[in-house]
């Protein structure tokens, strides 16, 4: 018999996020629901059409504060919770973060996901550089 | 004692640098820290009331201590995801 894994995990990645690999992970035999929330990187911010997003961060504090987001959905009610947030240089279209429970049952699940991704963009310290087809990169900042 | 400040995104474009030297008096707190960064580095002055404090990888309190050993790091308004 061997021992549960860690029900949670977390990961800064500097490639594409392989979104099946990780979706495979979550399913487990108790879970009829998987709940996996991809933020892409979007063409347009504040009228400006933007080209590309450099994603920096504070590495070992984003780590850590990434695992304690996974592991308080687990905590809160999720089988199994992963995230897994991409850094440097992105294209328009490309995953920059992945969110991903499951659980029993779906009902509680959309919420506790929600919470999740508010976590992340309150806590974790990772930074935007938008790059636009017309004029300098800007660093966005949240409030 | 000095200590060391990383700076990150907006703050490290601003400073020009990605980390600062701090003179503080010992048993200095956060609280202590922004204000000498302020007086410190004024080109940062306007930013400190916008910034939290990291110590050691995590969200510090005004009254927490400071030690020549910790890690320190302004941190402005994140925006991951």
């Amino acid at each position: 018999m061997t021992a549960d894994p860690v029900p949670y995990f977390a990961q800064l990645v500097k490639t594409a996020i392989d979104i099946s690999e990780h979706t495979a992970w979550l399913a487990s035999p108790d879970c009829g629901a998987v709940l996996v929330f991809c933020g892409n990187v979007r063409q347009s911010n504040r009228d400006r059409i933007v080209t590309r997003i450099d994603y920096q961060a504070y590495e070992s504090m984003a780590l850590s504060q990434l695992t304690a987001v996974v592991q308080s959905l687990v905590t809160e009610g999720a089988t199994r919770a992963l995230a897994v947030h991409r850094l440097g240089m992105l294209e328009v279209g490309e995953t920059s973060v992945l969110l991903g429970i499951s659980l029993p049952h779906r009902k509680d699940g959309f919420q506790l996901l929600e919470r999740g991704m508010e976590q992340i963009k309150k806590l974790v310290p990772i930074w935007k550089h938008e790059h636009y087809r017309d004029g300098n990169p800007a660093w966005v900042e949240g409030s | 004692m000095k200590v060391q400040v990383l700076l990150f995104a907006s703050l490290r474009d601003l400073a020009g640098t990605d980390r600062i030297t701090v003179e503080l008096a010992e048993n200095a707190t956060v609280r202590d820290l922004l204000i000498s960064i302020s007086s410190q580095h004024p080109i940062l002055e306007d930013r400190v009331s916008h910034t939290r404090v990291a110590v050691d990888d995590r969200f510090s309190v005004p009254e927490d201590r400071i030690t020549p050993e910790s890690e320190l790091a302004l941190i402005p308004p994140v925006s991951g995801g």
